[in-house]
């Protein structure tokens, strides 16, 4: 199983400009990045990651699994290591003011998330308003949208939104920016918790129902859809385990297996059989 | 906790040959309205201008000025801004004044590269507006191989999504040995099968056989290392798009290769000038696990 690829500084091969819709990563811009096996370099959407590391594994972690569950996802992907002088170097030239703050940084290192570039945007640059709700309520209603708000739960990202759903029509979602991903908690240090509440996405159908945006038999059935997506998350888990392991050992250390093993407890008892069925009360 | 000193890289990168900075350089045909455009690409290093293109004609200002735009004009300018960036080499780039005003160079950012021209022509490719840089497919266009290998890729993450991540390895595979990584041009393992996708669907023969030949002799050395039951090679076919005399060529050649991997009972050959038909082929080298 090929490992997830964490690259040099020298992948990262041309500054090219900002993102035109940054999001909250204020690093976040456009980059070629020569991805491996790749002759030519792709052009990328690249942010800076707290140099702890957890950000950016939550990125990595998120993309291994929902690749592996069959769900769109950019075609490259990867960790730079870039150094800081080129670091500071790009930041300038996205913005004068921006300066490299010291979390950022580790023994000279930042840890950059890289991801091919995508055609479509996102609903929020494509709908305003109301419209930008009812497209959003309205992709997560669709077979795609299901397995994307199946993952989001089990994973429990904390940030879906407008922002960072990339729409190509409504069966054609691109789920991006799971920094947030894992509950935002810091696993490398403890076990994440299980929160109550649902994640941001499925409660956005839950509001959308009660709000009658969405009939009772659009919400039932897109209950039912997020249920059935969730039937394969467990395979997925199992056919990227070891990439992920992999991914947090090499960035960790991690000799007994600690720190993996709770992020894949985490993941583990939220794709387990029945387990989306009982959170959503869904009758399987 | 992370120690980023540490950590290793899982793929080489290649060293660059040329880091530096790339460069617009920009046009406002109308001294009067803030209207520009990127007439070529400039590579610098340490601040010091280095190489450049310029576009040598301006399709999209004939497209936007009609009559106004005098081809002989364009050629004029041109020439002038050549002889400037000529004068200006090896100086520093913030010192650059072209004789018109209507000329600036603009700093765009990091740039690195194999070499000096692959980064200049990347550079020129991507910003340079006034030249049409996606040209209509003439008729006999094969199919390049990384195209191919996405395609196939996507079409079997399609159809067997849970199962993609057990044999597909979209970025090759990897032997790790003695701290260097070695990479071997196979995209499908899955511990008992080894197989690979190549594009013979090509204009030019030399294109297909190196792909079939690299391929080949990958896929034999790496079941040497790591012994596998069966490899595979999948072969996309020239097809009807391409010139008839290329068919023949290709198909004056594969005649006695296939031959020959057929009959050595080493490969299992799959070949197809479809490649929804080929991928389907791959497929069925991995059947599914028994529940």
């Amino acid at each position: 199983m090929t490992a997830f690829p964490v690259l040099a500084s020298q992948a990262y091969v041309t500054f090219v400009g900002p993102l035109l819709h940054r999001g909250a990563n204020p690093t976040a811009h456009i980059a070629e990045v020569r991805y491996p096996v790749q002759h030519a370099p792709v052009l990328s959407a690249v942010k800076f990651m707290p140099a702890d590391g957890r950000a950016a594994c939550n990125e990595a972690i998120s993309w291994l699994l929902l690749r592996s569950a069959g769900v769109t996802v950019p075609q490259h992907a990867a960790l730079v290591l870039l150094t800081d002088g080129r670091a500071r170097a790009t930041l300038r030239r996205l913005d004068s003011r921006l300066q490299l703050l010291p979390h950022l940084v580790h023994a000279k290192r930042v840890v950059a998330w890289c991801a091919q570039m995508q055609a479509s945007h996102s609903v929020r640059v494509l709908f305003a308003g109301l419209e930008r709700d009812r497209r959003f309520v309205k992709a997560l209603c669709t077979t795609q949208g299901a397995a994307l708000a199946a993952l989001d739960e089990a994973l429990y990202q904390l940030d879906r939104n407008h922002g960072n759903l990339l729409y190509d029509g409504p069966t054609r979602l691109v789920a991006i920016d799971h920094e947030q991903a894992l509950a935002n908690h810091p696993w490398h240090l403890s076990a994440p918790p299980h929160p109550q509440p649902l994640c941001a996405t499925v409660e956005s159908l839950f509001t959308a129902h009660q709000s009658l945006q969405i009939t009772t038999d659009q919400f039932q059935t897109a209950l039912r859809g997020i249920a059935d997506a969730a039937k394969g998350h467990a395979p997925a888990l199992q056919a990227c385990r070891e990439q992920l392991e992999a991914l947090v050992k090499r960035l960790y250390g991690d000799p007994d297996g600690a720190i993996s093993g709770r992020v894949l407890s985490f993941i583990m008892r939220r794709t387990a059989a029945h387990w989306m069925h009982d959170r959503l009360g869904v009758l399987g | 906790m992370i120690d980023l000193a540490r950590v290793e890289p899982t793929h080489p990168s290649v060293e660059p040959s040329f880091e530096g900075d790339w460069l617009s350089v920009e046009f406002q045909p109308e001294p009067h309205v803030p209207q520009r455009f990127v007439i070529g690409a400039a590579l610098a290093r340490r601040g010091r201008l280095l190489a450049w293109r310029l576009a040598s004609e301006a399709p999209r200002l004939a497209c936007f000025y009609g009559d106004r735009f005098a081809k002989s004009t364009w050629k004029w300018l041109h020439d002038e801004l050549e002889a400037d960036l000529r004068a200006a080499e090896h100086t520093p780039v913030k010192a650059f004044q072209c004789r018109s005003p209507q000329i600036s160079l603009t700093l765009g950012g990091f740039a690195s590269g194999g070499t000096l021209d692959a980064t200049l022509s990347r550079t020129f490719e991507r910003i340079v507006t006034v030249v049409a840089h996606n040209k209509a497919k003439p008729r006999s266009e094969g199919v390049p191989q990384a195209e191919l290998r996405r395609a196939v890729a996507d079409w079997l993450m399609q159809r067997r999504p849970l199962e993609f991540a057990r044999f597909a390895h979209p970025l090759g595979l990897l032997i790790r040995q003695g701290g260097e990584d070695h990479s071997f041009d196979i995209g499908y393992d899955d511990g008992a099968v080894a197989a690979s996708v190549v594009s013979a669907s090509y204009a030019s023969l030399d294109n297909a056989r190196l792909n079939v030949m690299t391929a080949t002799a990958d896929l034999l050395r790496y079941t040497r290392i790591r012994p596998r039951r069966q490899i595979g090679l999948a072969v996309l076919l020239p097809g009807s798009g391409l010139p008839g005399e290329v068919r023949t060529a290709w198909s004056d050649w594969w005649r006695h290769e296939s031959y020959k991997y057929r009959e050595s009972g080493a490969f299992v050959l799959m070949e197809s000038d479809e490649q929804e038909a080929l991928a389907s082929q791959v497929s069925d080298l991995y059947p599914e696990p028994a529940a």
